[in-house]
């Protein structure tokens, strides 16, 4: 039933989100001084996001094209991987790196505390006028 | 930033999300969850903007179109963290101890040899 949206207009969504993602983290990083607090805020929050709009599109049928758009879309290009090896790797020193392994952590918890944000809301509107949710 | 700046910031951003998406179509995760598409992107694009960030000039339309537009959108974290969390929620701890440790150890190297051959180029 639920097909697969078609490779191209999968890329483009992407794509386009993208493009806004980056755009909204360069006017972040205007506003935020410092490039450690700005990349904190921008990962851990853009994880956290990711993690509810997964909760949240799980077993729905519709808007299916919103989910590459704002998931690997907006949050993919909001966050960044490369801004932090490239100002981890380039400072001296063992702080760095454990602000690198600390950023992981806390982007999976985050991430996943958004998916149980996400999962309670669902299964509260099982029944609600999006019939009845497949349990994630 | 001025207008072309911002302008250089969305085209990167357009190139970089287009790359991901069909990498991502591409290399679609192997059997036991491993995301190979996000490794690949995330590794390219600390490269790149290793090499960027010691070739071009900060504040620079081009640094913009390369380094926060391109880089930063190929690169992605929280595709990153969100399939940590599936391999963990599938038990699969170990899958998941080595997509971490791969993507920090070779993202950080990737990173530090774009830095050194960009410093080196420049002279």
């Amino acid at each position: 039933m639920d097909q697969p949206l078609p490779a191209a207009c999968h890329v483009a969504l992407v794509a386009a989100g993208s493009a806004a993602g980056a755009l909204l983290r360069a006017a972040l990083t205007q506003l935020v001084p410092g490039p450690w607090p700005v990349l904190w805020v921008l990962d851990v929050g853009g994880a956290l996001l990711l993690g509810l709009l997964t909760g949240w599109s799980c077993g729905r049928r519709r808007g299916r094209w919103l989910v590459p758009l704002l998931g690997p879309g907006v949050l993919g290009g909001l966050t960044t991987f490369s801004a932090v090896t490239v100002l981890a790797a380039g400072s001296p020193g063992p702080g760095p790196l454990a602000a690198v392994l600390g950023m992981t952590v806390a982007g999976v918890l985050a991430a996943w505390a958004g998916l149980l944000l996400a999962g309670t809301g669902s299964r509260s509107r099982a029944g609600g006028p999006d019939g009845p949710g497949e349990a994630p | 930033m001025s207008g072309w700046e911002w302008l250089a910031v969305a085209v990167g951003g357009l190139a970089g999300g287009a790359l991901r998406g069909w990498l991502g179509l591409l290399l679609p995760s192997t059997g036991d969850g491993f995301p190979r598409a996000v490794l690949v992107c995330n590794v390219v694009g600390s490269f790149v903007l290793g090499l960027a960030a010691a070739l071009l000039l900060p504040g620079s339309g081009t640094l913009a179109l390369v380094g926060t537009g391109f880089c930063g959108a190929l690169t992605t974290w929280s595709t990153f963290s969100l399939d940590l969390v599936a391999l963990l929620r599938t038990r699969a701890r170990r899958t998941a101890a080595v997509y971490a440790l791969t993507s920090l150890g070779a993202g950080l190297a990737a990173a530090w040899a774009g830095l050194q051959l960009g410093a080196a180029l420049a002279g």
